[in-house]
């Protein structure tokens, strides 16, 4: 017991702690909120800055909630967020990572409908809300934090050199992919060509069944034997043997030899311009942008979608952040600093896209992920299923009808067992 | 009176001394096993229960008995599974066995220099398994990989092998940088049997008129098979469970042809949110392997009978 009077007899304890207590207790006494905010472009060069300034802006604007940021790499996000919120730890705002429609499908997260209305904002969310951002009930549960169509980047010097036109057409791309490729030391193009990299690769071939108005599913059937799928598989077969493209490279390696100059085009979102910009300034001044040469005008797109988890700590606080982003002016800033769609649609201002030209083929333009439509809970299992029979094509030659009656069968046999 | 009290304390004393000295060795390991407990058998008898219901990812679900494991036993990418497992095991313990005894009777042997060559023989060890797959993803790499680089220049190839593309090849790939990932652990064991056998023994046969071939079947290798049989059950469990090696090559592909029962566990919970099924297919693994040690176990005991 003396001992214990004499510690505290000690002032510099006491005041230690009562300066504890008041850092632990003084945010809560008046009313301050903390939300945590988890999320993959808090790592990344350029975007980390933008999106700090949004936090700064929404808290000068909203006193009484501060923002915790928590880096997570995209590579684990879905194991992170579906850990903490398995085990009731869950932020109170995280980026989705791919997993939106397994996350709404098992109820993990809040609707945003009970505390947003939508219905003015109809005519200018963004078509990528159409994707994966309902749930069964209608409701939207995933909120569109940008939205990337994927359009044509191309080398004008190779294309100078080779005395290629910018092709408008399927049958002009290939033309141009082989006469812009040199031997090992030049590329056209590039696709994921590993089936070790399932998601890309599906990804990939996905852009290429939408050039031909394919599609994974219709009318809740799945349809990946049709016709256009097949055409679509027949084609990167034909671009994989043409060897206008590195066998066996992966994408970040192929995205660096574009960035270098040895490849000449690339279908990739608006991010890709400031990626060139970080890795070889010198090289913007070669490049140029261009609609894809699809008859259908649609590429695949990426979306990155933000979702409060049901059991997150402060519900209130992180839908006052959403409705925040959803602001037109918001938006509008959001774009001119990204130079990506973010949830509403047309927000480039003219004098942005007059000092950014490259941009002109991004405005608007449709993003489709390659989500299996009606099906998205099997979309990674569907994605396996698909990569492997397109390896098969790719690298022992299976016929391209014959693998994907094979990827049909094993989907359907996959999908019957789990329901 | 005085002396009986004594007397009975010296009784308790003694009973006491008895008790502590029953009851010591276990308070000493008892943090060990509360560790182990919570670390490893919990999760374990977690993982084993949670077989036997129908759980997506951590929510509470029915129980369903034995169906996952039907659901198993039907499954033809189980049996799939399981014989890449076999094939992968039994080659990548022969192999790493094979190259590692080979190379501790190399470096068993006197002369300048042994101590670097067994240092540089031990660093593939070091490496972690991803930078290993790392190393050599590049180097199977179709376009700029040294291996197709190398096998074109001496003319044994004409076209770059898909070393990782084609499922044909893909599995023996694996086993290539497994071995070679591998072997060092063996080679450092096997050189410590060797070191073990007597000299004498090799002297003797030398006088006997026993060549090198025959010293090695009468001698080395009886001589090594109390180390040897422990190493390969070891390799053999270590290799029924590897991983990471080969995720980050091939990721079990491509067409599943790396796709051992190991990698089907990690993608059935983490990628297709299947945590049962997972469960029951860790649990298949988990019986094979405690299958082999118990065969293992009784062959060593028939060893010592005889």
């Amino acid at each position: 017991m003396k001992e214990v009077l004499c510690f505290f007899r000690n002032k510099s304890v006491v005041i230690i702690l009562i300066g504890l207590m008041l850092f632990f207790t003084l945010p809560t006494a008046f009313g301050d909120t903390t939300i945590e905010f988890m999320h993959y472009q808090f790592l990344e060069a350029g975007k980390k800055d933008i999106i700090d300034e949004l936090i700064s802006m929404f808290e000068a604007q909203n006193p009484g909630i501060k923002v915790k940021k928590t880096p997570v790499p995209l590579a684990d996000i879905q194991k992170v967020l579906s850990t903490r919120i398995a085990g009731n730890n869950a932020p109170d705002i995280s980026v989705l990572g791919g997993i939106q429609s397994k996350a709404i499908a098992l109820g993990w997260l809040e609707p945003l409908n009970n505390y947003i209305d939508f219905a003015p904002l109809k005519n200018l969310l963004c078509s990528a809300w159409d994707e994966e951002s309902k749930g069964a009930d209608g409701k939207y549960y995933a909120f569109v934090q940008e939205s990337m169509a994927h359009q044509m980047f191309y080398n004008k010097r190779l294309f100078a050199e080779a005395g290629v036109k910018v092709p408008t057409t399927i049958d002009e791309f290939f033309d141009a992919a082989k006469k812009l490729t040199k031997n090992n030391e030049q590329y056209g193009y590039y696709l994921v060509t590993n089936p070790a990299e399932t998601a890309r690769m599906f990804f990939d071939i996905t852009k290429w069944v939408y050039a031909y108005d394919g599609r994974w599913s219709r009318n809740n059937a799945l349809t990946l034997n049709e016709a256009n799928v097949i055409k679509a598989v027949e084609m990167y077969k034909k671009l994989y043997d043409a060897k206008v493209v590195p066998w066996g490279t992966d994408k970040g390696t192929s995205r660096k030899l574009f960035w270098a100059g040895k490849i000449a085009m690339a279908f990739e979102g608006p991010y890709f311009y400031e990626w060139i910009r970080a890795n070889n300034p010198d090289l913007l001044k070669d490049i140029g942008t261009a609609p894809v040469p699809f008859p259908s005008h649609l590429c695949g797109g990426e979306i990155v979608y933000l979702g409060i988890p049901k059991n997150a700590p402060h519900k209130e606080a992180a839908m006052a952040f959403i409705k925040f982003f959803l602001r037109k002016d918001i938006q509008r800033w959001y774009v001119e600093q990204t130079s990506v769609e973010g949830a509403l649609t047309g927000m480039a201002g003219p004098e942005f896209l007059k000092a950014n030209p490259w941009y002109a083929p991004f405005d608007g333009a449709r993003s489709k992920t390659s989500t299996v439509e009606g099906f998205s809970e099997y979309s990674t299992e569907i994605s396996q299923i698909v990569t492997n029979q397109l390896g098969a094509v790719l690298s022992i030659n299976k016929p391209a009808k014959a693998a994907m009656d094979q990827a049909q069968k094993e989907a359907e046999e996959m999908i019957s067992r789990k329901k | 009176m005085h002396n009986n009290s004594v007397l009975m304390t010296d009784v308790n004393r003694f009973r006491w001394g008895q008790v502590e000295r029953k009851v010591f060795p276990y308070i000493i390991a008892a943090p060990a096993i509360i560790c182990l407990s919570l670390v490893v058998i919990s999760p374990l008898i977690k993982g084993i229960s949670l077989s036997f219901f129908s759980v997506k990812f951590a929510e509470n679900a029915p129980f369903i008995g034995l169906k996952n494991y039907i659901r198993l036993f039907r499954s033809a990418d189980f049996w799939h599974s399981l014989k890449i497992t076999i094939i992968y095991s039994a080659v990548s313990v022969t192999g790493t066995f094979c190259l590692g005894l080979l190379l501790a009777s190399l470096v068993n042997m006197q002369f300048r220099g042994r101590t670097i060559v067994r240092v540089i023989l031990t660093l593939p060890w070091a490496v972690s398994d991803i930078a290993a797959a790392i190393i050599w993803g590049w180097m199977f790499d179709y376009q700029f990989g040294v291996l197709n680089y190398l096998l074109k220049i001496l003319h044994v190839i004409k076209e770059p092998v898909q070393w990782l593309l084609n499922p044909h090849v893909a599995l023996w790939s694996a086993l290539m940088a497994s071995i070679w990932k591998s072997f060092p652990l063996s080679m450092l064991i096997l050189l410590a049997g060797l070191q073990a056998i007597p000299k004498e023994q090799y002297e003797a046969a030398i006088v006997d008129g026993a060549g090198r071939l025959q010293r090695f079947w009468y001698i080395t290798l009886p001589g090594l098979r109390p180390t040897a049989s422990i190493l390969l059950l070891l390799s053999i469990v270590w290799s029924f469970r590897s991983f990471a090696l080969i995720w980050a090559l091939t990721q079990g592909g491509p067409m599943r042809a790396t796709e051992t029962i190991a990698i089907g566990v990690y993608k059935n919970a983490f990628n297709y949110y299947d945590m049962s099924y997972a469960s029951a297919l860790g649990v298949i693994g988990l019986i094979l392997s405690l299958i082999i040690s118990f065969f293992y176990f009784r062959l060593e005991k028939a060893e010592k009978l005889k």
